[in-house]
């Protein structure tokens, strides 16, 4: 491999060079700016519109039942588990506070005084454990079916992403009901920033001081307490879910570029 | 890429500079002169103030997230007078997070933050130690870590006696392993 | 778009007829198919197929989404989600834990100290998933089907890190209790075990230098002697980055088994500019 880019490389510049290399193609490839060749001005807006949406029913021979034994549903799923989640986190928002003092009340009267809201706190909670779950089997699967390899290597990065970004969700959420559980479980997590070498405080190699470094980007303070709850909270109901939904149209879209799922044609 | 320039042009908005030109023009004569702007240079120069700008923005956002001043309670404080503290005791100050722990040869302060992973480990009276329980980290009264994993002894904040006679502790000074404040007994 | 059965011809041809733009449409998007210029025939049964499609791919993910509504609204109706006392600073609950899927993590700070276990371990992996497609020699083959005998490497390579994945969280979460002290399944974890702390050793310095060296080594040396093909396939840069991460992810166990055999707390303990960096 070394000796065939040396030949080629000759008489070219790094641009070109980079060019040929599978990390451009994966982001920059056919998929991305690859046949667009406009018509007319109408007609390629239209068809630009129509291909970028992927607005279009696509000729897919799948029977059902081996849609079933290849994909699982994982990620259609998963999916669906985001849905139903941004749903009840609605509902729930309606009756909650981030505020230390308010927080594990509202939470005690999901169950004791709001009509049907332990319902609605139940799913959200039950749901978020499992869309981890089954982000996770959707990354096996991917895997064992060998749909990473190309034209779809970007869509496993942005997967990747996506997969760190619902855990990150996830234990956001976990600090919001203010209890015991919550309260050290986010302690330990936040102290692992603390522990990050160069700049945590104090991890190897300490550039920052306490109360300066990473980990208080997270926590907004010395220890857990009001500013974090805020952050968390803005965190788990608003720049996380924006940041997923953008990255999950962006996996679909790249999906129906690379001509559908990869699977048994 | 050699831009073909317009001589009289430059001429009009330049002065100072073409007055060292003279005669006929060869295409690329002012691409080597210090003083002329090329299409690359612009594109580059609008890159690199682009790039600057993003990153001046991102800074700014991180440095934004780091709060300068956080709202909890002050890291000194006063705790009382060294005779409220029984020979042998030690009394966690709940609010601060501290240990006062007198002992024989006098008082010191320890944090209670585990040096692990910053849970509050637990005094134990019966076997004299303090126990983490998170991971099970265990540290001798004088703080120092025998067993589990915290990497380092419990951090020991400075103590003196202020002018009222009461203990002032100061979190953010921190001391030696083997700080000790004497106090008198008797 | 006209569509119209011609009687006239064979019974398995459909006639589509469409205007040139909406043929400059459909020529342009649907990809997979093999539309002639102006008319186009389709068999039934590639028909059948477009709409086979819609109604079982998108109708069969329909029905597991309901299946699971129905599913998540009757666990939820059965069982609560935990909610402890108030969030007390300053006092720690012995049965602390992580949500489950980061037990995992947890459960490597039991044998690695914070900065490895909570950031580098994590950012290895991470940055290893998202090499992934790019060291991975084999482009073509294996795709779009469960395959294991076409890339025998790649999959067990791959389920070995996500199996260990699980088993340190079921061992998190089923096996930890108060103080995450090993528990058997049927002690009861209300009671706390008291464990007297084992005596635990550290590797002499040569020793850890020794044994980091040797493992690295064996870790470069070793798979280009069993699979004959695996550097010339991969490619000198490859390979490094595919060993080094494979060598990486195997010293976890290895370090687990250490301190569970010879009770090992720091393979190699260095002190480097008053920072302890213990491995
Ligand atoms: C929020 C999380 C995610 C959602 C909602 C999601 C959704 C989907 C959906 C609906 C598909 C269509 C095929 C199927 O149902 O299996 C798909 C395919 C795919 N996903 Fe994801 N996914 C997520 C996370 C991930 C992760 C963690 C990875 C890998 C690291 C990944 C990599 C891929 C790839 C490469 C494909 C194309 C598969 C193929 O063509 O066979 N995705 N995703
Ligand atoms: S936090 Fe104290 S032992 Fe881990």
């Amino acid at each position: 491999m070394e000796e065939k880019k040396k030949k080629d490389g000759e008489g070219k510049n790094i641009k070109e060079l980079a060019k040929g290399t599978q990390v451009w193609k994966a982001i920059f490839g056919d998929l991305l700016f690859g046949e667009f060749k406009p018509f007319s001005p109408i007609n390629s807006l239209m068809r630009g519109i129509a291909k970028i949406m992927q607005l279009h029913p696509y000729n897919m021979s799948v029977g059902g039942k081996r849609i079933i034994m290849y994909t699982f549903c994982l990620g259609g799923l998963s999916v669906f588990f985001f849905a139903l989640l941004s749903c009840t986190g609605a509902f729930l928002m309606i009756y909650y506070n981030p505020d230390v003092n308010k927080a594990y009340a509202n939470v005690e009267d999901f169950r004791y005084i709001v009509p049907f809201g332990i319902l609605i706190r139940n799913m959200h909670r039950w749901t978020a454990h499992l869309m981890v779950m089954f982000v996770s089997l959707h990354m096996l699967r991917v895997f064992l079916t060998g749909a990473y390899k190309p034209p779809r290597e970007l869509n496993w990065i942005v997967g990747v992403i996506l997969l760190v970004l619902t855990m990150l969700s996830s234990f956001t959420g976990y600090l919001l009901p203010w209890d015991q559980l919550a309260y050290w479980g986010v302690t330990i997590g936040c102290s692992m920033g603390e522990n990050a070498p160069l700049l945590g405080a104090k991890g190897p190699f300490a550039l920052l001081e306490s109360g300066k470094d990473v980990n208080s980007i997270l926590v907004g303070g010395a220890a857990v307490g009001q500013p974090t709850l805020l952050r968390f909270y803005l965190l788990h109901a608003i720049a996380l879910p924006l940041g997923i939904t953008g990255l999950m149209g962006f996996h679909f879209w790249r999906i129906r570029r690379a001509g559908g799922v990869s699977g048994p044609l | 890429m050699t831009d073909k320039i317009d001589v009289k042009y430059l001429k009009t908005i330049r002065e100072k500079s073409t007055a060292e030109i003279s005669g006929s023009y060869e295409p690329g004569t002012l691409l080597g002169h210090p003083k002329t702007i090329t299409r690359r240079c612009l594109f580059w120069g609008a890159w690199l103030s682009f790039w600057g700008l993003v990153s001046m923005w991102s800074f700014s956002v991180v440095r934004y997230l780091i709060p300068r001043v956080s709202y909890e309670p002050s890291n000194i404080f006063k705790a009382g007078k060294p005779e409220d503290y029984a020979l042998g005791s030690v009394t966690l100050i709940e609010t601060r997070k501290v240990w006062i722990i007198r002992e024989e040869r006098g008082i010191y302060a320890l944090i209670a933050v585990c040096t692990h992973l910053s849970c509050q480990p637990r005094w134990l009276e019966k076997e004299q130690i303090f126990k983490c329980p998170c991971h099970g980290g265990q540290f001798y009264k004088n703080g120092v870590n025998f067993a589990g994993p915290p990497p380092k002894p419990l951090v020991r904040a400075f103590v003196e006696v202020s002018d009222d006679g009461r203990l002032l502790v100061d979190k953010d000074r921190v001391v030696d392993i083997d700080y000790i404040l004497p106090v008198e007994t008797g | 778009m006209v569509e119209e059965q011609d009687e006239s011809k064979e019974k398995d041809e459909v006639i589509v007829r469409m205007s040139r733009r909406e043929w400059e449409y459909v020529k342009d998007v649907h990809i997979t198919s093999n539309y002639k210029e102006g008319f186009e025939t389709l068999t039934p049964k590639e028909q059948d197929y477009t709409v086979k499609h819609l109604r079982d791919s998108v109708g069969i993910e329909f029905i597991a989404g309901l299946l699971f509504t129905f599913i998540i609204m009757v666990w939820s109706l059965y069982m609560d989600a935990p909610l402890k006392e108030l969030a007390n600073p300053s006092d720690t609950p012995l049965d602390e834990r992580a949500p489950w899927y980061f037990i995992g993590l947890q459960e490597l700070l039991i044998y690695f100290d914070p900065w490895l276990a909570g950031v580098v371990i994590p950012s290895i992996l991470l940055v290893g998933l998202i090499v992934l497609p790019f060291i991975d020699p084999n482009k073509e083959s294996g795709v779009g089907r469960y395959s294991f005998r076409v890339r025998p490497i790649a999959v067990s390579a791959f389920c070995f890190g996500y199996a260990m994945w699980y088993i340190l969280i079921v061992i998190g979460q089923f096996f930890r209790g108060p103080g995450r002290v090993f528990y058997w399944p049927w002690e009861d974890k209300t009671v706390v075990k008291v464990v007297p702390p084992a005596e635990m050793v550290n590797f002499h310095i040569a020793g850890g230098f020794a044994f980091f060296i040797l493992f690295f080594g064996a870790c470069v040396v070793v798979p280009k002697l069993i699979f004959k093909n695996l550097y010339k396939s991969l490619g000198t840069v490859r390979y490094y980055i595919f060993v080094c991460l494979m060598a990486i992810m195997l010293l976890i166990p290895i370090k687990i088994f250490l301190r569970y055999v010879f009770d090992v707390k720091y393979i190699l303990s260095l002190q480097i500019f008053n920072t302890a960096l213990n491995f």
